[in-house]
């Protein structure tokens, strides 16, 4: 520190504008110098000696400052009225407890618009949707284990019964089936025809593939022909994929049309697949079935001597016939018959095991057996 | 300041309650006259609402509203074209009534306390008046008003540096003036 540097840093000393570093230095420097003593000296009594009195401002000037500035405020522009508006506006927005407030209100609303969205148990205010019969040609790709519902002529009322509180009743303001469906029962039999006859003609060409959709088609729409179709779609199935689908699908109309004539040849079938796939069980368990009784009885136990011992094959065939002196055929029977079918069937159709052993179906099919068979009356109660 | 810009208008009240009284000796120590004064102190206030979006507290809201002082009261002497009232004859108007009462009550040794300080009060308001223009509002702006050298720096639009050499100029003229009374403030220490 030097005079010099005093002097730059007097003002600042004097006036406690110093960092303590440099005040600390210029007053060491003050205490071996004369010359900046005797002008510190001075100039510290001189600001003293300067204080100035404070004289009170005019008694009312500041309600003369508060009254200029409302009057003064409200002859501001609009626009700068406006924009201090926003201003005050954007104020408030911005302090955090208001902005967590909003947040939790958008939050609570959300939640509340979301609660009120959910299903209640009052009809009332929700919309109830209902399978409704639909022609055949727009159900593409259904197979019998959907849950497309599809009614025709007078096999409405006995499907409503067997299916109980699966099919709601529609509200009163809603029009009819039949004037949604204005098609005819006539219109819509002559169509499954026309596509049962395509499918054949696919079948007959070759076309395996698209013979398997088309009679899928045709068996999942019902009518007379869906259980041939379905045992076409099984043939359609074995000569185009092979056996390991065609058993799936012979098993599951094995199951589904059980004790007609339909079930037998695809029992039949079935079991020359699983025998030609090397599943002996599985082949044995539908010649037993099929050597009971029927048209594939005779056929059925040469099958089983050629894949069984002569004491199996007759202890077998002797429990077979067993169940039919008992006055039931086998394939009547909903609980042999679905037991004695290979695993797969039920497996792989989950929903034609359900529907055999819906009480109501079984009912049908014990009490009425003759009518079991009936392809027309077994497709009323796919679902 | 931030307040009243959001809308607070008790904000306001309460920036005039603690910058009425330095902005109105401020201005009356710079025009010397105390209706002056007052008026230049309200439109001080007038400015700072009408420009208060101005304001981006860049310096402190004390430089902001000297600065704006400051400039009303050099806009109003040059607009008047008058010489400033002196504040020594100011100062005995004002404060002779109080003067008379108080060398009356007191003692003798309080009487001649009371003269050397009215003495001394005349003295430093004729001090000031002897200023030059650039040097009295430096003096004030520290003196008065207690603003930084860095804000002064700022409002006159001078260097810091400037500034303070200013200053000193300032208080050695009134060292010089008031060399009578430097045995009297060390007597009051």
């Amino acid at each position: 520190m030097d005079c010099e540097r005093f002097d730059k840093n007097s003002m600042d000393l004097l006036y406690g504008e110093l960092d303590e570093l440099s005040e600390a230095a210029t007053l060491r420097h003050l205490h071996h110098c004369t010359r900046c003593r005797g002008i510190w000296g001075h100039l510290r009594t001189t600001r003293e000696l300067s204080q100035l009195p404070q004289e009170e401002p005019p008694s009312g000037l500041a309600a003369r400052i508060l009254d200029a500035e409302r009057l003064a405020h409200q002859s501001l522009p609009l626009g700068e009225r406006f924009s201090r508006t926003v201003s005050v506006l954007a104020g408030y927005a911005m302090r955090p407890q208001l902005a967590m407030a909003v947040l939790l209100a958008l939050m609570v609303g959300s939640g509340l618009i979301f609660v009120r969205g959910q299903p209640t148990g009052s009809s009332a205010d929700g919309i109830r949707v209902v399978e409704r019969g639909a022609p055949s040609g727009e159900l593409p790709g259904k197979r019998a284990g959907s849950k497309t519902l599809v009614f025709s002529g007078d096999t409405e009322q006995q499907a409503r019964s067997s299916l109980g509180d699966d099919l709601e009743e529609p509200d009163g303001d809603l029009p009819s089936r039949h004037a949604q469906t204005p098609i005819s029962d006539e219109e819509n039999r002559l169509r499954q025809r026309a596509a049962y006859a395509d499918a054949m003609t696919a079948y007959q060409q070759g076309r395996y593939a698209e013979a398997e959709r088309l009679f899928s088609e045709v068996a999942s729409a019902g009518g007379e022909q869906a259980a041939s179709a379905a045992l076409h779609e099984g043939h359609a199935a074995r000569n185009g994929s092979g056996c390991q689908r065609a058993a799936a699908i012979y098993d599951a109309i094995a199951s589904k049309h059980l004790g007609s004539t339909i079930a037998a040849e695809a029992s039949w079938h079935a079991a020359s697949c699983y025998r030609a796939m090397g599943q002996q069980s599985r082949a044995i368990a539908h010649y037993q079935l099929l050597a009971a009784s029927g048209a594939f009885a005779d056929r059925a136990r040469q099958a089983l001597s050629e894949l069984v011992p002569p004491t199996a094959t007759a202890a077998s065939t002797a429990t077979a016939p067993s169940a039919g002196t008992a006055g039931k055929p086998a394939g009547s029977s909903p609980a042999v018959a679905p037991a004695a079918l290979p695993a797969t069937a039920t497996e792989t159709t989950p929903s034609v095991t359900q529907a055999t052993s819906d009480p109501q179906t079984a009912k049908t099919g014990g009490a009425k057996p003759s009518e079991a068979g009936d392809p027309a009356e077994s497709d009323s109660t796919s679902p | 300041m931030v307040r009243y810009k959001r809308g607070d208008r008790d904000a306001f009240a309460e920036l005039v309650r603690r910058y009425q009284r330095p902005l109105f000796n401020f201005s009356l120590r710079y025009v010397g006259a105390v209706d002056l004064a007052a008026d230049l102190t309200q439109e001080t206030f007038l400015r700072v609402v009408k420009r208060s979006a101005d304001f981006k507290h860049e310096s402190r809201f004390s430089t902001w509203l000297f600065a704006i002082t400051r400039n009303l009261c050099i806009d109003e002497l040059r607009r008047r074209k008058l010489r400033p009232v002196q504040n020594s004859e100011l100062q005995e108007e004002r404060i002779a009534p109080a003067e008379a009462n108080a060398t009356r009550s007191a003692s003798p040794l309080d009487a001649e306390r009371n003269t050397a300080s009215s003495e001394l009060r005349t003295c430093i308001l004729r001090a000031i008046d002897c200023l030059p223009e650039e040097q009295k509002e430096v003096f004030l702006l520290r003196q008065l008003g207690g603003i930084p050298f860095v804000e002064i720096a700022r409002i006159v639009d001078a260097p810091e540096n400037t500034v303070k050499s200013r200053m000193r100029y300032a208080l050695e003229r009134m060292q010089q003036e008031l060399s009578d009374f430097e045995e009297y403030a060390r007597a009051l220490r």
